[in-house]
């Protein structure tokens, strides 16, 4: 039996410092868990980030990441871009066999501060590492230690496919000691992902797709009694600009790149709402470093939230919606509600957001958000009805009691 | 959409108004205690077992018990008073964006009565003293009485954190996972 006192998402995880070599420079210094793309946006005059100095014999030696790396690897110091004859560079080797890094030797000694650009961690394959999903996959079964009996592979496999889909490609640095869960929520968030545990104890992390034509609803939730459902529609939930910040600069906790969120804004939300930002603007996007990449992100969240979203709060006293998950998508029915044609609100789409649940008073409370989608009906054409216009063929409301 | 039999998922739609029997598998190095808070028929707790997904990750060379007899049940006990409450998909922030951004991992809190055994001595009191609870972990589920093992729901997973001792009542605060 495993023990379950370690590899928690809650507990801190030690990165490797410089300490385990034998002169470094400093030996409080991280040996950076590098992913994805960091020589975007292209940089002349300095690296992004600050490799230790592992070792101070000679004219030194590197640790360009803490692991094997992909490539790519631009060394900067005071007066720009180094040569790439001042040094060795080696992107995986077992350095003074404390562990396989990639490390850059010098053999002309740089001038004041090093700094660096490289593409970081690979699959088995040679692939570089940039999806998001892949990326949390490598940090559970690579880095943190975990297995893989504690991810939920099909649930990693479809949220990969969705970045993939979306064109999400992440890039970003770890360099101090974490609890796993800050890292995800902070991988994840920045694509509108997240995770949860699942109830055997895995971790299932969803990133959000497009909303239009993949949300059949997975349930239909029974009928619930008027005092136990309401509805919240405020402005806060407005977002129709999104301005970001992306692409970190390390050294100094600063953003290369600003977006004010002018291409993504919608106006006419803005003219009926006023301009309304994320709750934190502008948006720091950490493991961003694409200006289209960015650009979905921002489109993404504008195309989401420019309408006042309705949240629905149904309370259950009777655990009838138990096997319901966050962002699972349900048809719902409150018909004293209407829609924006003013139907009764009958099999209405709602994505999940959260579930509570009184394990004490043996009931839940859902919190829904309306996707403004619905239920349509599919009417045989058998005579019954006549097409004479004031029929919406496949685009009417279906009314039928499901649960 | 949580893994749930047709039948339990009949069970689930159709029992409005009835008591479901909520389960809190404790497992600890020490083995398995089931807790609920009133007494669970058999056919719903099992003899055991961690849940093993076939997925390539294991090999079957012997020395892993698949199912039930995995892991020693030491006891089935009617002895909650408070199962407590806990969020999936909990956030922070007044913007439903914040479900991605500000993640709150949810935790667990119960309340179990340590009423005097046969012998005098409170129940949960000797078990705390000879059974390694912190850092064990508490399974969830949630079943139908007349159905069996393979209808019950599992709800959510947690670590045990912390425990606080009373002559009256034993608190069990878990973290999720």
């Amino acid at each position: 039996m495993p023990d379950p006192t370690t590899d928690r998402l809650s507990d801190s995880f030690q990165i490797g410092r410089a300490s385990r070599y034998a002169a470094p420079e400093f030996e409080d210094q991280s040996l950076p868990i590098i992913y994805g793309d960091l020589t975007v946006p292209s940089r002349e005059k300095a690296g992004v980030y600050a490799p230790p100095k592992i070792d101070t014999a000679g004219d030194g030696v590197y640790c360009v990441a803490g692991h094997e790396i992909w490539g790519g690897v631009v060394l900067f110091d005071d007066d720009g871009r180094i040569e790439a004859d001042n040094y060795t560079l080696e992107v995986a080797q077992n350095y003074q066999g404390r562990g396989v890094i990639a490390t850059a030797a010098f053999t002309t000694p740089p001038k004041g501060r090093v700094t660096a650009v490289c593409k970081g961690r690979k699959t088995a394959a040679g692939g570089l590492i940039e999806n998001p999903a892949e990326i949390v996959h490598d940090l559970m079964a690579s880095v943190w230690g975990f297995s893989e009996q504690d991810v939920d592979m099909q649930a990693l496999a479809r949220a990969a496919t969705s970045a993939k889909a979306l064109g999400y490609r992440a890039g970003g640095i770890i360099m101090d000691d974490h609890a796993p869960a800050d890292v995800l929520t902070a991988l994840l968030g920045d694509f509108l992902g997240r995770y949860e545990i699942d109830p055997f104890g895995r971790l299932r992390i969803h990133i959000a797709g497009g909303e239009s034509f993949m949300n059949s609803p997975q349930k239909v939730l029974p009928r619930f009694g008027q005092s136990h459902i309401e509805a919240e529609i405020a402005r806060d939930t407005v977002i129709n600009q999104v301005p970001a910040l992306y692409a970190r600069n390390y050294p100094d906790a600063r953003y290369i790149k600003h977006d004010d969120g002018g291409t993504t804004q919608n106006r006419s939300s803005q003219r009926l709402y006023g301009v309304r930002r994320p709750p934190e603007s502008p948006l720091r996007l950490e493991w961003v470093r694409r200006e289209s990449v960015a650009a979905t992100v921002q489109s993404r969240i504008v195309g989401r939230y420019h309408e006042p979203t309705r949240i629905l709060t149904i309370e259950d006293g009777s655990l009838r919606a138990l096997e319901v998950e966050p962002d699972d998508y349900v048809a719902f029915s409150v018909p004293w509600m209407r829609s924006k044609k003013l139907e009764p609100l009958v099999n209405q789409i709602g994505e999940v957001i959260e579930v509570n649940y009184d394990l004490g008073e043996q009931g839940m409370e859902l919190k829904i958000r309306d996707t403004g989608f619905f239920l349509t009906s599919s009417p045989l054409l058998d005579g019954a009805k006549i097409l004479e216009g004031d029929w919406l063929l496949g685009a009417e409301r279906d009314v039928a009691t499901y649960a | 959409m949580k893994r749930a039999t047709d039948r339990a998922v009949k069970d689930i739609a159709g029992h409005e108004g009835k008591t479901a029997l909520v389960l809190y598998h404790l497992s600890t190095a020490g083995g398995k205690r089931v807790f609920c808070g009133k007494q669970a028929p058999d056919s719903l707790i099992g003899q055991g077992g961690r849940i093993h997904f076939l997925d390539g990750s294991r090999i079957l060379d012997g020395s892993l018990l698949l199912g039930e007899g995995a892991e020693v049940l030491l006891g089935v006990h009617d002895w909650i008073e408070d199962g407590g409450r806990f969020s999936l998909g909990a956030f922070q922030g007044p913007s439903i964006l914040e479900a991605f951004r500000e993640k709150e991992l949810s935790g667990l809190t119960i309340a179990i009565n340590n009423a005097p055994d046969m012998d005098g001595h409170p129940r949960m009191s000797r078990m705390l003293a000879t059974e390694p609870f912190v850092g064990g972990r508490v399974d969830v589920r949630v079943g139908f009485s007349g159905q069996n093992i393979s209808d019950v729901l599992s709800i959510a997973s947690f670590t045990i954190r912390r425990i606080t001792e009373r002559i009256e009542s034993v608190t069990i605060e878990c973290e999720g996972n």
